[in-house]
């Protein structure tokens, strides 16, 4: 027992020496204490992520997502993995994960056109993958673009309508 | 049963989570901020504790692995382990009830490396498993403890 105690502080004295040193001397330290702001999920601030830019696409409250939702008009894009996608998304979005983009855009090109409203999505909170896809359409001449950053997390929380089950492959691939 | 009792099984069960803790550690060294906003995410520890437990964390994984892979305190090593691996499992299952979808930060800080899900609480269950046994057995053959030091009586 008492090996066992002494066995233990002496790695773990180790393991802070080394953990404590390393953000002393090598690049990419971080601070010992983070700030971090917490996204409400329950509530329909928006508080967009770190990496936010001034002129990014705007981002969406629940509220005004809920409203594009009700014009049929409008097209919500998952940028998550098929995986999440299958496993549940927002009824009637369409599946662009942003890490497959070039796999997946050819089956998503042809249901958009650049004066088409677009609103994406990923998992809400810390999901940053929406913001990145949005950019992405943008740059690609997409214009009419938003961002629900609520995502998928909030929109369960409010009982949303929602879809799931699998999704054919894109071109033919895996089969 | 008697095979739960073989030696080299301790060597394997200690080779497997020594490796696997080793392997986990390196890529949450290198990127320390990135696994830190991980841990943050997970939704767990108080905010004044992430980026300290995301700083020596890793290392803590890299020294006890290191540690059960080479046979030198590997009691106290299986007991660190065990316990990570068992507090692991409660942050991963309090996180899959809660229904989010966040990246596990188990093997790489990388966004979508890997998700949160049932098959990974099987595969820390597994290791668990693994790790008490090098906690019941000792280190087993090839170890630099000498095996009678680490077998409780």
């Amino acid at each position: 027992m008492k090996r066992a105690i002494s066995q233990i502080a002496f790695l773990v004295l180790i393991s802070i020496a080394l953990g404590v040193g390393r953000n002393l001397a090598a690049p990419g330290r971080i601070p010992w204490v983070g700030t971090w702001t917490h996204v409400p999920v329950t509530s329909d601030t928006i508080v967009p992520p770190p990496s936010a830019q001034k002129d990014d696409p705007p981002f969406l409250t629940f509220a005004e997502a809920q409203t594009k939702f009700d014009d049929p008009e409008v097209i919500f894009l998952d940028a998550r993995d098929p995986e999440d996608y299958e496993a549940g998304h927002i009824a009637r979005a369409v599946l662009l994960p942003f890490e497959q983009f070039d796999t997946w855009w050819p089956t998503v090109e042809e249901k958009l056109s650049k004066d088409r409203e677009i609103v994406t999505y990923c998992s809400g909170a810390d999901c940053e993958l929406s913001l990145f896809l949005a950019r992405h359409l943008r740059g690609l001449g997409y214009t009419k673009i938003s961002i629900f950053f609520g995502g998928w997390l909030k929109w369960q929380n409010e009982k949303m309508p929602v879809d799931s089950g699998k999704v054919a492959a894109p071109g033919g691939e895996g089969a | 049963m008697a095979f739960l009792r073989n030696p080299w099984l301790s060597l394997v069960a200690r080779l497997i989570v020594g490796g696997v803790y080793v392997y986990a550690s390196f890529d949450k060294i290198i990127h320390p901020e990135a696994f830190a906003k991980i841990v943050h995410n997970y939704n767990i520890l108080p905010d004044v504790l992430v980026n300290i437990f995301a700083l020596i964390l890793p290392w803590l994984e890299l020294v006890c692995g290191m540690a059960l892979i080479i046979g030198n305190r590997v009691l106290g090593a299986a007991v660190i382990l065990s316990g990570l691996t068992a507090v692991f499992i409660v942050a991963v299952g309090i996180n899959v009830a809660r229904g989010v979808n966040i990246d596990c930060g188990c093997f790489s800080t990388s966004s979508h490396a890997r998700r949160l899900g049932y098959m990974l609480l099987l595969q820390d269950a597994g290791l668990l498993l693994l790790s008490l046994h090098v906690l019941w057995r000792g280190p087993g053959p090839l170890a630099v403890d000498r095996p009678l030091e680490s077998v409780p009586a």
